[in-house]
């Protein structure tokens, strides 16, 4: 299938791959011509994406990994390094975000939270920029959320987590560039992803949409285009730096 | 290619970040109106547009006039009977300490890089309007938001076009027109080597935040947030700086 070749002979890992805005990013990925390995909990999804990728011609490994365990986050290093012989992208987009308001968030539910959201994405970057110093080269991108930015009521201890992931992006990017590794930020507005899907009527969805500038959620797919682009070597001069996909509904500096 | 078919304006065609974008924006298949008040240097961007089997026509604007700003605009439907993408790339930069900077200085600069795009915005919109929908792109700078010195007027004029871009992006989502702010660091450009001192190499062996950016990483910005794959960025702001400030 390969319909692009920005990717050819790289190595891509994607977390959250098994769906929404990870899968959109692996079949992407794939199609320009990338090796994908999605790495998500939910193993018989994953396997479902991937077998979709590989029908199109791409290919695609599975690693189920929970993200709240280091040494899952270690083995998934180690094995596709072991695989692949190189680690060129990695892509931080898996994510929970389930509602509490501020008053009624538990330690636990914090701690699960920070724990997938962003003490993972911090040991999965360090554990891939290993390998990527080795290679002198390699390019990550960490998925935010309008939440690092503006209030989202019912997202407190997510927003900490996403405004954590942005403020740490900026000081690895920093201590990264002489590797020639590059670190960014995409944060997506309103996505339309399947877990949006299965938590939300399509009622309470155009309802949603009519206050949105675009008139629209976003599709997982117009989010993964700027996730690949920042990975790609159009945006060698990109680092640090956070694209804000949410159609003009808010712009942060 | 991305752009087959469509029709983009590029001021500042004739050197630096104007004219790479104008290359990149010719290889992607567009027809492109390259504005530049040196009109010479245009034609040369045109000439290498059509030598690589591209379109494009030179067109000579003073951007410092609101009437120019306007022409040109009509200018690209004339000769391509649309317009899909403004790319407002051109600008100036004298340097100056605060204490010296003269009427005469801040007029021109807030006039070049400011209120030519502003014009040049609202004359895109309309046509982009009747043609329901369009890009916008305004390359501002780091100046916009930290205080490097001897920029004052500069500052002003780039943090302005930021704010104007906001505005302009809010107002026009709802005809299909996205407007996007690129945000370059330190870029090796003519018009940074005309203002003397040393420019370091730029060449991939040296990190990203300590090299100056080569004129070809910001166009494929500017081109990226103008494409159809970029159809739900909008207002955004793209730094493209390497990392080396951040902010
Ligand atoms: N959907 C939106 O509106 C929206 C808005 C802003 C930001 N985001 C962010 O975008 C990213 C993707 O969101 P989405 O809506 O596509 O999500 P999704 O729920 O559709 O997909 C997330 C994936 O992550 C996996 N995952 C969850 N916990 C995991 C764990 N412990 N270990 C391994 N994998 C795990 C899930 O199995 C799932 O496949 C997230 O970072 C989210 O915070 C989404
Ligand atoms: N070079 C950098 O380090 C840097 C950094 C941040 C932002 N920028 C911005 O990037 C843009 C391009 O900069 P560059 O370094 O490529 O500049 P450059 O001087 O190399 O090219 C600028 C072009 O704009 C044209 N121009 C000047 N005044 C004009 C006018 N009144 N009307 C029409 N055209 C006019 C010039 O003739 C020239 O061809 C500018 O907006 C600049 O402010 C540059």
């Amino acid at each position: 299938m390969s319909e692009g070749t920005r990717f050819d002979g790289e190595v891509a890992i994607v977390t959250g791959g098994a769906s929404g805005i990870g899968r959109a990013s692996a079949s992407l990925f794939a199609n320009e011509g990338a090796r994908v390995v999605i790495a998500d909990v939910d193993e018989g999804k994953a396997r479902r994406v991937a077998e979709s990728i590989a029908t199109a011609g791409g290919e695609v490994v599975v690693e189920r990994v929970d993200l709240s365990s280091l040494s899952d986050l270690e083995a998934l290093v180690e094995r596709t390094a072991e695989r692949f012989g190189q680690i060129d992208i990695l892509a931080n987009v898996a994510a929970i975000f389930p509602s509490a308001s501020f008053m009624k968030t538990s330690p636990t539910a914090w701690d699960r939270i920070i724990d997938i959201d962003l003490k993972a994405v911090f040991f999965l970057t360090q554990a891939v920029a290993r390998k990527m110093i080795e290679q002198n080269r390699g390019a990550i991108v960490n998925v935010a959320s309008g939440a690092a930015f503006r209030p989202v009521p019912g997202m407190s201890a997510y927003s900490a987590a996403k405004g954590g992931l942005v403020a740490m992006t900026r000081t690895i990017a920093h201590e990264l560039a002489r590797y020639h590794i590059r670190v960014n930020v995409v944060a997506p507005g309103h996505t339309a992803s399947e877990t949006v899907r299965a938590q939300m009527s399509q009622r309470s969805l155009d309802a949603a949409a009519d206050g949105l500038m675009a008139g629209r959620w976003l599709e997982p797919e117009e989010t993964a285009e700027a996730i690949v682009f920042l990975a790609s070597s159009a945006a060698s001069g990109m680092s640090g730096a956070v694209i804000n996909v949410n159609g003009g509904d808010f712009m942060p500096h | 290619m991305r752009f087959s078919g469509k029709v983009v304006i590029v001021t500042g065609a004739g050197s630096g970040v104007g004219r790479a974008t104008a290359l990149l924006y010719g290889k992607e298949g567009a027809r492109i109106l390259a504005a530049d008040i040196d009109e010479g240097s245009a034609g040369k961007t045109v000439e290498k547009i059509r030598g690589a089997g591209g379109e494009a026509e030179p067109f000579h604007v003073d951007l410092s006039s609101r009437a120019q700003a306007h022409s040109m605009v009509e200018a690209a439907v004339d000769f391509f009977a649309r317009l899909d993408v403004l790319a407002n790339v051109a600008g100036i930069y004298p340097r100056a300490p605060v204490e010296k900077v003269t009427e005469e200085h801040l007029d021109r600069v807030l006039a070049v890089d400011l209120k030519g795009p502003f014009f040049a915005c609202q004359a895109a919109v309309r046509a982009m309007k009747a043609q329901g929908g369009g890009v916008i792109v305004n390359v501002a700078s780091g100046t916009a938001f930290y205080g490097l010195e001897e920029h004052a007027a500069y500052s002003a004029a780039k943090g302005g076009l930021v704010s104007v871009g906001r505005v302009v992006a809010v107002e026009a989502a709802r005809h299909g027109i996205r407007l996007n702010t690129v945000v370059p660091g330190r870029t090796d450009t003519p018009g940074l080597r005309a203002r003397g001192g040393s420019i370091p190499e730029t060449g991939d062996t040296v990190p990203a935040n300590e090299r100056w950016m080569r004129p070809e990483e910001i166009a494929e910005v500017i081109v990226w947030c103008s494409s159809d794959g970029a159809g739900m960025v909008n207002g955004a702001l793209l730094r493209v700086d390497g990392g080396w400030k951040m902010l």
